[in-house]
């Protein structure tokens, strides 16, 4: 993910410029049909729908929509891929690791046909498609490939004469539904802990962004997952997503998104079957800076944590609360960086920022922008839409905010910044946490106390100290309060994907 | 009248021996408890308790609503707030406290039992022993794992220092059933307090008494005001205020299926907080040809009927194998008849009563659909007594998988034993339902034992033994049985929130 110090790897910038890689042009969509049982199908209904290219809002092609049949007849599959003795079921742990793991080869085999296509769906730059979405997929399929075969239950001491185990068995058929920001990335983050604990899959992928999951599905044939262990229903969320979420034969849902969706998820979860629930919700992250702060630091790592992938990031850091010593110079320099952020084609190399997804997207960020004015925020660059492109915006600063402004509450989801002042540690907590968000917090600071004490008392799931969207595989990331249920990647992520069951055997006392 | 401030020294009976329920003993707590505070409802309403033997009424409890739990959300949240004598205590002094807290249950094991008995029909023998003997023991293994609640240091990828910190949840509502009242309610603010966190009980409106009782312990025992709250009242009021209230971050329930899932709807809808379930089964036990005949006999008995057939776990569906069936049946039939009925605080009784005219009712009236849908009856089938909600132990055999009784949780002491031919038939029956809490198996035969307990879909599979159920081991339902564990290292996991922290660092090495 985005690193501290503006470079796009990690780690220290090589001496000789690396070759970078070039997206491909004129890229031919070759899949756009439903996904079941490594196969390819038309939608039951015979509709299709249309996916856009947001650069250029041009039509790039049409794609099967699926809907509640086609969401049954995948369910079908999964559950069929799953039941006792089937391929999946009894192949050893180590070798689902391997279908991993050669599942990342294929995709670093593509990388370059992924980047371009995720690039023309999403409007993303293309070298942030390529280095950032592409390699946190790749690591994170290899990391989850290696937890495979060390999923352990536990040998436990109970009372009386017996021996009693738990086995972390798979829980069986899992829906998946991903947004649209990171398409290929959030789909395998929900899909590698399914299939390394032994799960089948039926996802559905955002409308807006289709054309990598259904690229993936080749690549899961090509690997050789067993037929209907993956598979994937284009659609739309009041549908197909719909249809996942009350189906009585779905086991457990994973849903990464907006908040308001998150809770009709849920109850159509507890409604129909009480399938199990991960939610990956919206935040309002605050990004506290102290006085005592490496202000370059902060100030390079508040602005890449809210303009990063056109603010579309629900990590975004769209709550800056800056020490007020510092303030006007944190300000000054954050217009700077805003000045400079290179807005255009996402295919040229020196593009940072592309437009947004759709035009919904960018009616609702243009109105927060005008309320911000309206509020009485200083707007300090931006606040408005590029002249003549369709869905690009001015990255835009807002100064002298405060937390009662519909930009300082509402998840804005775009290149806006509002920046607020405070005095001391203790606001700064109260405010920072007054919100029913808890997804991610930062902290600038060198002192260990502050850091340390920050850490403890801000309710949010991952809190950045002296950097921003660290994000591996390593380490689980998930919500506080209404920012989500549960938690994904790292060994915690195991857990959600996992069923356990308790047995408990007699020993014949007369045979002791 | 015995009273805890009488009885210094903690009553200790030799092995084996249980003492006699205590006489002429007084209700002393009918309050609602917040911040270490008996409190009367704000409505002023106040809602009757019942024994079942004799369906008389015992006392009446301040009837809490909306308000109340209001009231007590805030206590308990103020008692989590960063800084809090609860926040800032050492996790090993929460489990000295947690300790202690089992020490004064013990000193007081006699009145608990008495009070359980009296209130939740429950024979006393059993209240003594396996109730009062569970919240103890379940209570000292939660103790000492309060200072053992370890986050990781993790090896993230990049110049960084990365751990997590497993914190407790926040504030917790908890609604507890009627079948183990107490022994539910310690099976929810164990783990809980273990984990740091604060909590708000609404005990079963049937059975408030032992849990009041218990706040008045936990004030002794010197858990900060507003760490724990117990409002009673019913569940559409009460219940329903906790599991929408937007300032609880996470709410627990026991019971049936049908409310578990209300509950979940209403944490979706209001501010998604997390949810763990518990709740109904029709859990089946499968005796193979070659099991120890009047072991598994004795376990399936047991099985079905402890407690009146008032348990989540009950082996509600009894499946034999065909060349020993009849002479399962036979053997079973003769347990059954060795019952007596009677009070549940006399000695020599072995079952009490049903808790309600409710649970009564449907009991009745699915008796009555096993003989009209063609069960054939063994024994009992039908109510006894005068007064209270007494049931004849009852079994039915013949049973096939279509009727009521093969389906439905009965939840009262009801057996049916069914037939099958084959090992595929019996896994595949045994899973065709939505419940999966809970499931026997009798064999002597090794690969049996163990591919088929690996094969059902149950959360836990018991070999040879049933109702094992111990503080080390996680419970919980597959399926519509629940969401979720309880007990063991699992519980823990329900009752802490995660928190990365990473720390950029000049330099990296491993």
């Amino acid at each position: 993910m985005a690193t501290t110090n503006g470079t796009l790897e990690n780690g220290t910038p090589d001496k000789k410029m690396p070759v970078l890689p070039h997206p491909i042009r004129n890229l031919e969509v070759k899949y756009t049909k439903i996904f079941i049982n490594n196969e390819w199908h038309e939608s039951k209904s015979g509709k299709k729908f249309p996916t856009y290219n947001p650069s250029t809002v041009e039509k790039i092609c049409e794609v099967e929509e699926g809907d509640k049949p086609d969401i049954d007849k995948a369910v079908e599959a999964a559950k069929t891929a799953f039941q006792r003795g089937s391929l999946w079921r009894q192949m050893d742990a180590l070798s689902r690791g391997r279908l991993l793991h050669k599942l990342a080869d294929l995709m670093e085999r593509d990388r370059i046909i992924l980047a371009t296509l995720e690039t023309m769906d999403t409007g993303k730059p293309f070298l942030h498609a390529f280095f950032i979405d592409l390699e946190g997929c790749i690591k994170t399929l290899r990391y989850y490939a290696g937890w495979a075969d060390k999923i352990h239950g536990r040998t436990i001491p109970a009372e009386e004469n017996v021996l009693c185990y738990t086995r972390h068995e798979p829980i069986g058929v899992c829906g998946a539904i991903i947004s649209w920001n990171f398409p290929l990335m959030l789909l395998i983050w929900k899909m590698a802990p399914a299939l390394c604990c032994g799960n089948t899959i039926v996802i559905k992928p955002a409308e807006q962004t289709p054309l990598t999951s259904l690229y993936l599905g080749s690549l899961i044939k090509e690997v050789g997952f067993p037929p209907g262990v993956v598979n994937i229903v284009p659609g739309y969320g009041p549908t197909a997503g719909a249809a996942i979420s009350s189906h009585p034969k779905v086991d457990k849902i994973s849903f990464t998104g907006s908040t308001e969706v998150g809770k009709l998820i849920k109850e159509a979860a507890s409604k129909s079957n009480l399938k199990r629930v991960t939610l990956e919700l919206g935040g309002k992250n605050p990004c506290i800076v102290c006085a005592d702060a490496d202000l370059d630091l902060a100030v390079e790592c508040a602005h890449q944590g809210v303009f990063f992938n056109q603010g579309q990031c629900c990590t975004a850091a769209s709550r800056v609360f800056v020490e007020e010593q510092i303030y006007p110079e944190f300000v000054k320099r954050s217009v700077e960086y805003a000045k400079k952020r290179l807005i255009g084609d996402p295919f040229d190399v020196k593009t940072e920022q592309g437009p947004q997804i759709d035009q919904k997207q960018f009616d609702k960020i243009l109105d927060l922008i005008e309320s911000g004015k309206k509020e009485g925020a200083k707007l300090e660059y931006g606040g408005s839409a590029m002249e003549d492109r369709g869905l690009f915006i001015k990255p835009t600063v807002f100064s002298e905010v405060t937390d009662n402004m519909r930009i300082a509450k509402e998840e804005i989801f775009g290149p806006v910044q509002p920046i607020m002042k405070f005095k001391n540690i203790e606001e700064v907590i109260k405010r920072a946490n007054s919100i029913e968000y808890g997804l991610t917090a930062a902290v600038f600071t060198k002192n260990i106390d502050k850091a340390l004490k920050l850490a403890s008392a801000l309710e949010s799931g991952t809190v950045w100290i002296n950097c921003y969207n660290a994000i591996y595989a390593q380490a689980p990331f998930g919500g506080f309060k209404m920012s989500g249920n549960g938690r994904e990647l790292g060994e915690y992520a195991l857990t959600e994907y996992t069923e356990v069951k308790t047995v408990t055997i007699k020993l014949n006392e007369k045979d002791h | 009248m015995s009273t805890s401030e009488e009885q210094q020294t903690p009553v200790k009976p030799a092995e084996g021996i249980i003492p006699a329920p205590l006489k002429d003993w007084k209700i002393q707590y009918t309050k609602i408890f917040i911040n270490n505070e008996w409190h009367n409802s704000l409505s002023g309403k106040k809602f009757p308790v019942f024994n079942p033997a004799n369906e008389e009424k015992i006392c009446e409890v301040e009837e809490g609503d909306k308000e109340d739990v209001d009231k007590a959300v805030k206590a308990a949240r103020e008692a989590f707030q960063i800084g809090s004598p609860w926040r800032t205590m050492d996790a090993s002094e929460r489990g000295r406290l947690l300790n202690k807290l089992a020490d004064l249950i013990e000193r007081d094991r006699l009145l608990l039992a008495t009070i359980e008995s009296v209130n939740g029909g429950k024979v006393f023998s059993n209240a003594y022993q396996m109730d009062l003997g569970g919240c103890v023991k379940i209570l000292r293994y939660f103790a000492s794992w309060a200072d053992k609640i370890q986050g990781r240091t993790i090896p993230i990828d990049g110049k960084y220092f990365s751990y997590t910190r497993h914190e407790p949840v926040g504030v917790c509502g908890q609604i507890i059933p009627w079948n183990f009242p107490l022994v539910m309610f310690i099976w929810k603010i164990g783990p809980a307090l273990c984990c740091g966190n604060t909590v708000v009980v609404k005990p079963a409106e049937q059975t408030p008494l032992s849990a009041l009782y218990v706040a008045s312990l936990i004030k002794e025992a010197g858990f900060p005001p507003g760490v724990v709250n117990i409002v009673p009242g019913y569940g559409p009021t009460a219940g329903a205020a906790l599991s929408s209230h937007m300032d609880v971050d996470k709410v627990a329930f026991t019971g049936s299926t049908e409310v578990g899932k209300l509950i979940k709807e209403a944490a979706g809808k209001s501010n998604l907080k997390r949810v763990t379930l518990e709740l109904g089964g029709k859990s089946p036990c499968i005796i193979f040809a070659d099991a120890d005949l009047d072991n598994a006999v004795e376990f399936a008995h047991h099985g079905v009927f402890y407690h009146q057939g008032q348990c989540c776990i009950a082996a509600s569906r009894i499946f034999v194998e065909e060349s020993i069936y009849d002479e399962f049946v036979q053997r079973s039939v003769e347990r059954a008849k060795k019952y007596t009925l009677g009070d549940p605080l006399n000695p020599g009784v072995q079952q009490g009563p049903q808790i309600d005219k409710e649970q009564y009712t449907k009991i009745l009236d699915l008796i009555e659909s096993g003989k009209k849908e063609g069960a054939k009856l063994e024994c009992g089938g039908g109510p006894w007594g005068e007064r209270g909600f007494f049931i004849e132990p009852t079994v039915f055999s013949n049973v096939t998988d279509g009727m009521r009784i093969a389906k439905e949780e009965i939840f009262g002491p009801v057996q049916q034993i069914m037939k099958f031919k084959t090992i595929d038939e019996v896994i595949e029956r045994a899973n065709h339902t939505h419940y999966g809490l809970a499931a026997g198996i009798f064999t002597k035969d090794l690969d049996k034992a163990i591919t088929v307990s690996s094969a059902l879909q149950a959360g836990t599979v018991w070999v040879n033994c049933y109702s094992v159920v111990s503080a080390q081991s996680p419970f919980g339902g597959f399926k519509m049985s629940g969401n979720g564990r309880e007990l063991g290292e699992y519980g823990l996991h329900e009752y802490t929130e995660v928190k990365t922290v990473t720390i950029k660092i000049s330099e990296k090495n491993s």
